[in-house]
């Protein structure tokens, strides 16, 4: 008997239900997140290096698959594998802080920052497609670069990304600039909030930045095993890796969109409902739905 | 290479630090794998830092790299900015956001002393939009090395400001807005 036929890219699947999830309401921080230490979950940091010596890291960084990207002379990028320095601190502050939360993370670092200032976007997204090709999980990217000639690359590997696993999470700029990536519906795009709880985080309804970590007046390792405070972007982006290394611990078969939904329900003012009113509306009109029996729409 | 030079740079430069209730500032351009102090106000004999060469380090080194303003508050033990900007010394904190719009062309840093107030969320916000302007006179160099925005390119940077502080910036947008319209 023939098989019916079936629209283009269509097939056959069996229903797939998250564990433990009946409604939306049930993903909550201890569904998502309790007694997860990270273990299990492989993060790329794409910056400026990691001193993988630094006392605030343990033996979290997995310094031989280490990786490094710059533009030579003729204007070509090498890759040179291997343990390598920081350059600035900016990458051991990003890994120190997914350490911080996820302690039982692997850090891997992608260094693409400090050999000259020529190429810097060929170089950076280099290293972006080798975190995508070697499967990392989750990808913390506290840069960007604002040239549109590059807009077009980055999509296209955001989107790989994307549809690859990679949960890709990327800096905003600190005012409202453009900053490739973070403007891609494919990454999860991260602004400071004013909160200090490292755990806190809110979901913001006006993307392209879709969620507000901490990041204002934030401790962090630092060259030669200090630490310093500091304040930007960067340093909330991490605090998101972080928390979805967590969850991707305990969750290891989510997608980016349903990882990107776990962060979204259990930001502290979907969860708290009416610090923002965009943020109210939307968890009522889900609550309605759910209530209904329409979970699986 | 002739060092750009204008008073448009000597003014962002002050009023960087005004706002930010800084000890001091600078402009510093990329050239080539180095940056240039092209203005700078406060500390010690600012016009003698003006030339000063720096390797591509510390804060404004990470900014120039990265693309992103940074704010960063050391212990006096962290060395990673000991002669920022051509100071003499270790500053308490350093504030630097990138100058330019497209390409990083250079950088904007603020510094402030020991026992000062930390540099805020807003500090780092207002130096960023004063950057854009400093990128606007880098991108639009004459012939003799003066660095002088456009007027088109101008108003668009002060327009943005004064969306965020309309006090400061409104007026003097809508004026130059005006006299484009009128040319």
């Amino acid at each position: 008997m023939a098989e019916p036929r079936r629209p283009a890219w269509t097939k056959d699947v069996n229903a797939l239900q998250l564990p433990g999830v009946d409604r939306i309401e049930d993903l909550t921080p201890e569904w998502a997140w309790e007694s997860a230490d990270g273990s299990g979950v492989r993060v790329a940091i794409i910056d400026s290096g990691i001193d993988a010596d630094h006392p605030d890291l343990g033996i979290s960084v997995d310094r031989d698959a280490a990786v490094a990207f710059h533009v030579g002379a003729d204007g070509k990028v090498v890759e040179t594998a291997g343990p390598h320095q920081d350059s600035f601190g900016h990458g051991t502050a990003c890994a120190g802080i997914i350490h911080s939360l996820a302690p039982g993370a692997r850090l891997t670092s992608v260094k693409v920052l400090g050999e000259g200032l020529q190429g810097k976007a060929a170089a950076f997204l280099a290293g972006l497609k080798w975190a995508i090709d070697n499967g990392f999980p989750i990808i913390n990217l506290s840069l960007g670069t604002r040239r549109r000639d590059w807009a077009l690359p980055f999509h296209e590997a955001c989107d790989r990304a994307y549809f690859g696993g990679s949960f890709v999470v990327t800096a905003a700029n600190n005012v409202q600039r453009r900053s490739y990536p973070s403007l891609y519906a494919s990454v999860t795009s991260v602004a400071c909030t004013t909160d200090s709880d490292p755990f806190r985080f809110q979901w913001n309804p006006n993307p392209p930045t879709e969620f507000l970590g901490h990041g204002i007046d934030v401790e962090v390792p630092w060259l030669d095993g200090q630490r310093i405070r500091t304040t930007g972007n960067s340093y909330a982006a991490p605090h998101i890796s972080g928390i979805a290394a967590l969850v991707l611990s305990k969750h290891p078969d989510l997608r980016p969109y349903q990882l990107k939904t776990v962060l979204w329900a259990t930001a502290a003012n979907v969860r708290e409902a009416g610090d923002i009113e965009a943020a109210g509306k939307l968890t009522r009109r889900m609550q309605g739905v759910t209530r209904q029996g329409h979970t699986g729409r | 290479m002739t060092l750009p030079h204008s008073r448009v740079l000597d003014e962002i430069v002050d009023a960087a630090v005004e706002v930010t209730a800084a000890s001091a500032g600078w402009v510093l351009m990329i050239q080539g794998n180095e940056l240039v102090v092209v203005a700078a106000a406060g500390g010690k004999s600012p016009g003698s830092r003006v030339g000063q060469r720096i390797p591509v380090s510390g804060t404004a080194g990470l900014v120039a790299m990265s693309g992103h303003p940074a704010a960063i508050e050391s212990p006096p033990s962290d060395t990673s900015n000991v002669g920022a900007g051509g100071l003499d010394g270790n500053p308490a904190g350093v504030l630097a956001a990138p100058c330019g719009d497209e390409d990083v062309l250079g950088v904007l840093e603020v510094a402030r002393p020991e026992g000062s107030a930390p540099f805020t969320f807003d500090d780092i916000e207002e130096v960023t939009l004063l950057a854009r302007i400093a990128g606007a006179a880098l991108d639009e160099l004459d012939d003799s090395g003066a660095a002088v925005p456009s007027a088109p390119h101008l108003s668009a940077e002060l327009t943005e400001l004064a969306e965020r502080n309309p006090a400061r910036y409104a007026a003097i947008a809508r004026m130059i807005d005006a006299v484009l319209g009128q040319g």
